[in-house]
């Protein structure tokens, strides 16, 4: 399995001199198989994921944590789209109330998009996932429900060489005097327990976090004690804040590392990055 | 690394939440699953029912019916706690439905006193 980092920013796109390393686009994963691709998330970053794509491809299967703007807002330059012999299949939340075309339409349409989503080109299929199991190709799925405002997905992402889990904005500590406690009373375990990567929200310091609680995003020694309760393999720190510099980002990941207990490898999360997993050799990053 | 689907261990995030809140609450409440196993207990709630949740952890519908037998008359409710203690108590029970109409459980919350 391979997996790319096409945008690891949350809230909002960040660029400029101090974010060209961890890089400034929103949240998109691109996860390839043997013959196989997903796609996790249309921030930002999906536009450049776009113009890479092979014309081979013409099924695409995107998988949507949930519908807030930094993980939706590059569907519409995302060039495959614009395609009429592409065929797309978009996953997202289920709501009880809402249809998921009705609520994708309220961003793909006037006035803040200027082509109805029932114009684009492409074939497009909308799935709604709520707790599921499903197959995409040589890909099983599981999703969860997990610990963000809204409703909003954890994807476990598993062929015949590793596990993934998708957790991009996560706060697993919400309400807990002392976290993590067990893993049958914390939101995610199931989707991260024991993968080979987990890529997991890690947006703010232990100070900052103490400010924003609610807000639905981890601190990220919360993020390696979540890691470390699943027993992963390794993680990926994923949805960094907007206002972090490169310094910065590396300062917070020293910081916790040197804070927290963890037997297991942490990889900074960034934009560019592709980890390569298999059985034989574990996980082989490239940047 | 076991790539294959694993058992669900956790409980579902709607329960999390709700017992998160009644931790945090000093009105007594108490969380069942959806076979009415009581997964958790709040401290005001441990105080009337005189138990330590925490040590004696989950309660199956048949054994809390035995530990605390309880009696309805005419719209009041009783139990009688392993002390000898009667106390009459009133519930409100919520029932925790997820978006998808799964019923997962239910809340209740209850104040009581010793007759």
């Amino acid at each position: 399995m391979k997996v790319t980092l096409w945008g690891t920013r949350g809230s909002l796109p960040s660029s400029g001199a101090d974010t060209l390393a961890y890089g400034g686009n929103t949240s998109c994963v691109e996860i390839r198989g043997s013959d196989s691709l997903l796609v996790l998330d249309a921030g930002s970053g999906i536009q450049k994921l776009g113009f890479k794509l092979e014309d081979s491809k013409k099924d695409i299967h995107i998988l949507l944590t949930h519908l807030h703007l930094d993980h939706i807002q590059g569907l519409g330059f995302f060039t495959p789209f614009w395609d009429k012999d592409r065929e797309i299949h978009l996953y997202a939340p289920a709501r009880s109330t809402t249809q998921l075309y009705v609520q994708l339409a309220k961003y793909l349409s006037p006035p803040l998009f200027p082509v109805l989503l029932k114009d684009l080109p492409c074939k497009l299929y909308l799935h709604p996932v709520f707790r599921n199991v499903f197959s995409i190709e040589e890909f099983q799925i599981e999703c969860d429900v997990i610990c963000h405002p809204g409703t909003t997905i954890g994807y476990r992402i598993s062929n015949n060489e590793a596990t993934i889990a998708y957790i991009p904005d996560h706060e697993p500590a919400l309400g807990c005097s002392h976290f993590p406690t067990t893993g049958d009373w914390t939101s995610g375990f199931d989707i991260a327990k024991r993968c080979d990567l987990l890529i997991h929200d890690a947006q703010y310091t232990l100070a900052e976090y103490q400010y924003r609680i609610g807000w639905g995003h981890c601190a990220i020694n919360h993020a390696l004690r979540f890691a470390q309760l699943a027993k992963v393999n390794a993680l990926v720190t994923f949805h960094h804040d907007t206002t972090h510099s490169d310094e910065e980002l590396n300062l917070m990941l020293t910081n916790a590392i040197s804070e927290e207990s963890t037997n297991f490898e942490i990889f900074p999360g960034m934009e560019g990055s592709t980890f390569e997993i298999t059985k034989s050799y574990g996980i082989i990053q490239k940047v | 690394m076991n790539n294959k689907y694993l058992e669900k261990q956790q409980k579902p995030i709607e329960i999390i939440l709700f017992r998160q809140i009644s931790s945090l609450l000093g009105t007594p409440s108490f969380i069942v699953d959806k076979n009415d196993t009581v997964i958790f207990c709040n401290e005001p709630a441990e105080e009337i029912l005189g138990i330590k949740f925490s040590e004696r952890g989950e309660i199956s519908a048949l054994d809390w019916s035995k530990i605390f037998k309880i009696k309805e008359n005419q719209g009041r409710i009783t139990i009688e706690s392993k002390e000898g203690k009667f106390k009459e108590i009133t519930l409100t029970k919520l029932p925790i439905v997820s978006q998808m109409k799964e019923i997962l459980g239910s809340i209740i919350f209850f104040e009581g006193q010793n007759k």
